[in-house]
This record gives C-alpha cells, structure tokens and sequence, in this order.
C-alpha cells in the first residue's frame, strides 16, 4: 500500500509541474503583458522599465525557474484590476466554488449509485427504461440551458425558489440540481452496467450456491464491486463539476471562482487566471490523488499490484 | 434397491430458456430421469448445450433469470426441492447441497479474502463464530490439503494459483458437510498438472465427508476415474445411462461410441492404431429442434424412423439403458 501511495504521489507532483508549464507557457502566448500595462503611447524606454521590472527581459527558462519559485513560495503576484494578492482573490472565492461542486458530487453519487441499482435489479423494466431515457436526456442538455429553464420554471413562474445569488441553502437547489444533472446520468450508467456485471458474475453464483441470503450477495459483494468502477470515475466527475461551475455561477450569479475567473478572462487580469488555474488544477490532482488511494483501500488487486 | 438409499431422484426435469429474442423457447432440459444413491458417484456426459449443466443448476435452482424449471420432480431425500420456497432451499444449499464451479479464478469475490468467504457459510448454517469458526476453518483448509492454512485464509483471491483456489472452492463447497456435491467441470479451467491432483483431491473428500456426487463433464477420463455411473446427455435428453463400466465397454447409442471414439489415447498405444475420429456437424438448435431424434442428422447409423420418433428408452442390462432404434432393432 505505501509503495502504491508513492508512486501515486510522484505521479501527482509530476502532473502539478506539467500544470505550471502550461499555465506559463499560455500565459506568454496571450501577449505581452507590459503592453497592457502602460498607456498606449508609452516610449521604448518606459516599456523597456516596466518589462525589467516584471522579470521578463529576462530568458524564459529564467523566467520559468522564476516563475516556479513564486509560486511555491504562494506568489502569484497582484492582480491588475484589484490591486493585491491574486492568490488571496482566488483562495476567497473557491469555498463558494466548492460548496456548490460538493454538493453536486453528493447529489450525483447518491441518486446515481440508487438510480443504477434498481435500474440493474430491474433491468428491462418501465423503470430501467425511463432511467435510461433520462440518462440520454441528461446528459444531452446544455447545462446554461438546463439552468435558465430551471430558473424560468421554480423561480420565476412558481417562486418555490429565488432566481440568483447566495444568502442560504435555498440558493443552493437550483445550481446544484443543474450542475449535478449529468453526472447523475453518467454515474446511473456506470453503476447499471457494473452491477448487471457483478450480478452475473461466477462469484455470485458462487455465493448463492453457499446458502446467503439475496439481499446479503447484493449489498455485501455485488455492491462493493460495482463501486469499483464508480469510484474511478469519481476523479474526474469533480474534476467536471469544478470545470462546470464556470458556467453554472455565471447563470446563477454565484460568487465563486469561476464568476472571478470569467471577470478576469475579459479584464486580462493574468495573474488572476494564472492563480486561479493553478489553484484548481493542484486542488484536482490532490482530489485524484485521494480518489486512487481510496480504490487501492478499497480493491485488494490495486494495493498489492 | 430401496427408496431409502435414494439421496436424490429426478422425474421428468423440464427446463427450458427463452431466448435472446425473449420469444423463442429453448428446451435446455427436455425430460430427465435419474436417481443418485446415497454415496454414489454419476457422471454428467455431454457437448456444451446438451444440457448438462443446466441439470445441475436446476437442482441447486440457480438457474440464470432467463431460465425456468417448467416441469418435473426433484426429489432430495424424499423432499421435492421445485416446491420449496425460496428461503427454505436458501438452508438447504451450502448445506445439504453444494457445488463447486468450472472456474475458480472468478469463483471468489476479489474483494474479500478467501478467509472471510469461508466463513460466510460457517456463520449462516452452522452458527459457528470465535474459536470455534476459526479451527472449524483451519480443519478445512488442511481438509484440501493447504499449507500454512493461517496466512491462506488472510489472502486475497489474486494472490493464489487456479490449482489452490479451486481447492478453496471445495473447501468452501463442503465446509457444512453437504450430502450432495455438484462438481461442473471441475477440472476443465485447470492446469493439466494440477487436474489429477484435484481429482484426487475430490475423491478422497467424497470418500472421508460420505459425498454424494455428481460430475457434469465432457470428459470421459474424469467420468472414468470418480464415477460409478454416467449419463450421457445430448440436445436436453439422456441419450445412454449405465455403469461406467459398462458404457465404456459396451456402448450402445451411436453418440456415446462416437464421444468415446474421440478421447485421444494417452497411452499411446493406440495412436498410431487410428486416427482421432471427430463427431461431423455441430450440435442441434435447441429453439428448433427437428421431429424425430436430435441426433439424426449427424448419426452414422441412421435410419428412416430415427428422423420420424423419439426413441424411447430400451434397456439393455439391468442398469444400461439407451434411447435408440437401433438397439431395440438388434
């Protein structure tokens, strides 16, 4: 298990700095950023100043190595439009950002794993059947759309719900549910097709030649192993609803990082995107970390592999 | 021979399929009759799709949901298991009756260790927990002769060879001391060189634990070296039934001369003597099966009333009987 662990971890550290690669390579593809900075009629000089003063006259592999130890040391630098701390910007608005991601990543693996359940113990069912139309229909839906119907619908013609913001848990429901929408589908799916599987399987059939009751096979081992798959997917259904919620909290007004980034992409408030895409991607990485850990916890074959 | 040596007796067993398309019926078991005396052994003959297995899982009824017993008795010790309710047979199996899979790779629950699946059947029929599980557990790993039994029981499945879990799964099999065994090819998933000491292994269990036993195989070795008698099934029905001895000696039905016809000689002598002769054609479409006897069309003997009538079964000695014109024609 700890040598799994490590080599895990490696991994983790290794994408982390493919992450900052990028995020510094895109960040000097977009431009020069003294060119943003001083007014358009600038001289050479001033614009020489400003670029010595920013670090970026210097080599990129410089400006790299530079770049990496600022970071490391929590130093995404100030954001251009408000003036102090971009990581303090971004550190304040992801608890909203996750707040909403969870609650969606709860919803989803809950309703999903007992949508698939019945789905597979019924299968061919009126029930099998509807799930599957909803799974389509689901995931075939824009989420903007999905949001902006859903806001017409609750908000605005039966007011059970308000439209935007964020002053309680009933601001909660509607993003939520419009984010959560299609990993439900996509986790209903997988946990049919796992537990149709293990249904089948020779272990099962194993386990009703001993004797045990229906309902012991299916929660006991039937269920355990369809969670296999479903755990595996978890990585990157977070990794979705993080992505998601740039969408989602522009339509619903949230205040959260994705609201922040969306600003700071049309203000080019670089230090701020910068932060914010890292802040995410090593927030990801150490999600899929733990997700891995718990599949070696949870299967024998990964652990001891 | 008296009813009360009868652990098992099976009446005209019907059990059919529906088929993929959930419309056409398959007739997976067409009528079968057969007794199993206590402590005797029979084998289960036949080609995949004759029906063999689905024989066996009707008697432990866990038959696939596609599947149903449509008709017949099954009798254990006077007791007719098809009217059972789905809880009372849950007691009986893993406890009077049991079986062992094909294939002990997939026969254990990856996820929990052998240790714990042993254990599972010792809790729910015996009450067994403590110390008394424990050396109930460790008597049943040296049972199938496994070394350091202690450290087995905290493995994992993926951690042991085919030839080590298939002797898990008999432990597991006979953990309650079951009356009847069920082995479906048994050895069949296993490496030449661990199959006879499986074999071996299952018969000194039969002989110790007093088993009744019945192997569904389609080779006629393994019949030969456990089986007191076989039964030789071919499209749903037993085509001959009689002593091994007898079946291996005196074939009558033109399938089962056939099957014996293409065992490979593994002495050798006869290798040269003939050619290894296979069956021609495939075995029939269960969903559409021809007038007449199935086996017509690929029968070297046919004749015009086999493709018109079953046969019935004619009896040849006081145990060998074989439905087929023929013998009744000689």
């Amino acid at each position: 298990m700890l040598r799994y662990f490590f080599s895990r971890l490696r991994l983790a550290i290794i994408t982390i700095l493919g992450v900052s690669l990028i995020v510094f390579v895109t960040s000097r593809m977009s431009g020069d950023a003294t060119l943003l900075l001083l007014p358009q009629d600038a001289s050479e000089a001033d614009i020489k100043a400003m670029q010595h003063d920013l670090g970026l006259d210097a080599s990129y592999p410089v400006q790299y190595y530079r770049f990496v130890v600022n970071v490391a040391h929590g130093d995404f630098g100030q954001s251009l439009r408000y003036r102090e701390p971009a990581l303090g910007l971004v550190m304040s608005r992801l608890p909203a950002t996750l707040e909403l991601a969870f609650s969606a990543f709860i919803l989803s693996t809950i309703v999903g794993l007992i949508l698939g359940i019945i789905s597979a113990r019924r299968r061919s069912s009126w029930f099998d059947y509807g799930a599957r139309i909803f799974s389509i229909t689901a995931q075939s839906m824009p989420s903007f759309w999905v949001g902006i119907m859903l806001i017409l619908v609750f908000a605005v013609e039966l007011r059970w719900l308000p439209t935007s913001g964020a002053q309680g848990i009933q601001y909660l429901v509607l993003p939520v549910v419009t984010l959560a929408l299609v990993p439900i589908a996509s986790t209903l799916r997988i946990t049919r097709s796992a537990m149709i599987e293990t249904l089948d399987a020779d272990y099962v059939k194993f386990l009703r030649v001993k004797g045990l009751a229906e309902r012991y096979i299916v929660w006991k081992h039937a269920f355990r192993n369809a969670l296999v798959p479903v755990i595996a997917i978890s990585g990157l259904t977070l990794g979705f609803l993080i992505g998601g919620t740039v969408i989602i909290e522009s339509v619903f007004a949230w205040p959260g990082l994705g609201n922040l980034m969306v600003e700071a992409i049309f203000t080019r408030d670089y230090p701020v995107i910068q932060a914010g895409v890292s802040v995410t991607s090593v927030f990801l990485i150490f999600l899929n970390l733990a997700v891995d850990l718990l599949f070696g916890v949870i299967d024998p074959r990964v652990r001891f592999g | 021979m008296s009813d009360g040596d009868i652990l098992l007796r099976v009446k005209d067993l019907k059990t059919h399929l529906r088929g993929r398309d959930g419309q056409r019926v398959v007739k997976a078991v067409d009528g079968v009759s057969f007794d199993l005396r206590r402590g005797e052994t029979l084998g289960i003959i036949g080609e995949s799709g004759s029906g063999k297995s689905m024989t066996a899982l009707s008697i432990m009824r866990i038959l696939p949901s596609s599947a149903r017993v449509i008709g017949g008795e099954i009798r254990f010790n006077g007791e007719n298991l098809l009217t059972k309710s789905d809880r009372e047979m849950r007691r009986l199996r893993g406890e009077q009756l049991s079986m062992i899979l094909q294939d002990p790779m997939v026969s254990l629950d990856p996820l929990f260790t052998v240790g714990s699946q042993l254990a599972e059947p010792l809790r729910a029929h015996m009450g067994l927990g403590g110390a008394a599980l424990k050396s109930r557990m460790t008597e049943l790993m040296s049972a199938v002769s496994i070394p350091s039994p202690e450290q087995r029981l905290k493995q994992y499945p993926h951690q042991m060879s085919g030839g080590m879990l298939q002797r898990i799964v008999g432990a597991i099999a006979i953990s309650c001391d079951p009356q009847l065994l069920i082995a479906d090819e048994p050895t069949t998933a296993l490496d030449p060189t661990v199959q006879a000491q499986f074999l071996d292994l299952l018969e000194a269990l039969r002989d110790s634990k007093h088993l009744s036993v019945i192997v569904v195989t389609h080779d006629f070795g393994v019949a030969a070296r456990l089986c007191d008698r076989v039964m030789v099934m071919y499209a749903g029905r037993i085509v001959e039934m009689g002593p091994i001895r007898e079946i291996f000696d005196h074939p009558r039905h033109p399938y089962t001369k056939a099957l014996l016809a293409s065992i490979p000689d593994a002495t050798g002598a006869g290798a040269g003597a003939r050619r290894l002769r296979t069956i021609e054609g495939s075995p029939p479409d269960l969903g559409a099966l021809p007038p007449g006897c199935p086996f017509a069309p690929r029968c070297i003997s046919v004749m015009e009333r086999c493709r018109r009538d079953y046969p019935p079964e004619f009896r040849i000695a006081t145990e060998h009987v074989a439905s087929c014109w023929q013998v009744q024609s000689q």
